[in-house]
């Protein structure tokens, strides 16, 4: 029985040993006060929609006229996972614009950690973007 | 043997010997290179130059400093960025994408007949500048710098037990030459683990 009992104690810290998630703290009313949008969002790995939140879809403007956007993303799950994004940005003639930044970025987030992913338009002709999600198999 | 014999023998001897062959030819595919990421110990690969131009980029065109600039496009020159690690590497893997940042964003131009000690990045742009001033008797207005871009990539390596943590350091600086005032500084590092096999071979 205490055999038992041992083996289930290894077997349990082994599964959760990869388990760390995080706890935050912050102020009850934040003071500041984001430009949220609204977004329309194309779910092809519904797998990929329930293991990261993307919440708070926030834009502002910086150096005058450069588009800003800012987003809180959360990891669903208890144990850390790493996501790949990328930001298209559209002009108003709904061409894609060319950056030099635009390719694909690693986020690593802890189990349930939320955390902020912005992004900045080069140019000022972005009006629009677009953010795609994948999950990191490299 | 008869000969039509013979043709079948040949095939299957060519099969045979041009097998090997086969099995260890490489193959080659074309990838997006903002897509594939490919990370190594000794290599700054380009989606991790990418990542921290984009991060040093996010972080220049966010600050106040774009928006101060009283007629834009202000103009840029590159100082001396010092490569302090133990690669060879170039330079311009992560200055170009700054450049063409602020170059699209309509605020900073870099200028391509200054450089540091006199040299200019594009020789045949400052001699036919000169050749055009030389022809016409009048001077020509070069526009000299606003700002310049200085900065240093450092390398740090930790090792503990078989795994090595491999820490590159990207530091930049926005000098306003009028005031000699850096008005912008940035520092961004990109860090990996290397682990080596239990197994010596």
């Amino acid at each position: 029985m205490k055999k038992l009992v041992l083996l289930s104690a290894l077997a349990a810290s082994a599964i959760f040993s990869g388990c760390s998630t995080v706890n935050t703290i912050e102020r009850e009313t934040p003071q500041s006060r984001p430009n949220y949008i609204r977004d329309r969002r194309l779910v092809f790995d519904g797998w990929l929609a329930e293991s990261i939140a993307v919440t708070d879809l926030a834009q502002t403007h910086v150096s005058g006229n450069l588009l800003k956007i800012d987003m809180k993303v959360r990891n669903l799950h208890r144990h850390y996972k790493d996501y790949r994004y990328r930001v298209e940005w559209i002009g108003e003639d709904g061409m894609v614009i060319p950056s030099p930044i635009d390719g694909w970025k690693t986020i690593h987030l802890e189990g349930r950690e939320e955390t902020h992913v912005s992004a900045t338009a080069t140019s000022p002709k972005a009006v629009d973007f677009i953010i795609k999600f994948m999950l990191d198999h490299e | 043997m008869k000969t039509r014999h013979i043709v079948p023998v040949l095939f299957g001897a060519c099969a045979i010997a041009l097998a090997p062959l086969t099995a260890t030819a490489n193959t080659v595919k074309k990838v997006d290179p903002k897509q594939k990421v490919l990370v190594n110990a000794t290599q700054i690969s380009p989606s991790e130059w990418s990542e921290a131009a984009e991060k040093l980029i996010s972080n220049l065109l966010g600050s106040d400093v774009l928006a101060s600039i009283q007629q834009p496009p202000a103009v840029m020159a590159i100082s001396r960025i010092r490569n302090d690690t133990t690669m060879q590497i170039d330079i311009d893997s992560l200055t170009k994408k700054i450049r063409v940042a602020l170059n699209q964003s309509g605020k900073i131009l870099t200028t391509t007949t200054l450089g540091l000690g006199g040299k200019s990045e594009d020789p045949l742009a400052k001699e036919s500048a000169e050749y055009a001033q030389f022809m016409s008797g009048q001077k020509q207005e070069t526009r000299m710098p606003d700002f310049t871009l200085s900065g240093k990539i450092i390398e740090s390596r930790i090792k503990q037990g078989r795994e090595t943590l491999i820490t590159y350091t990207f530091q930049l600086s926005l000098t306003d030459v009028k005031s000699g005032l850096a008005v912008w500084e940035a520092e961004e590092a990109i860090a990996k683990t290397s682990k080596k096999s239990a197994v010596g071979w």
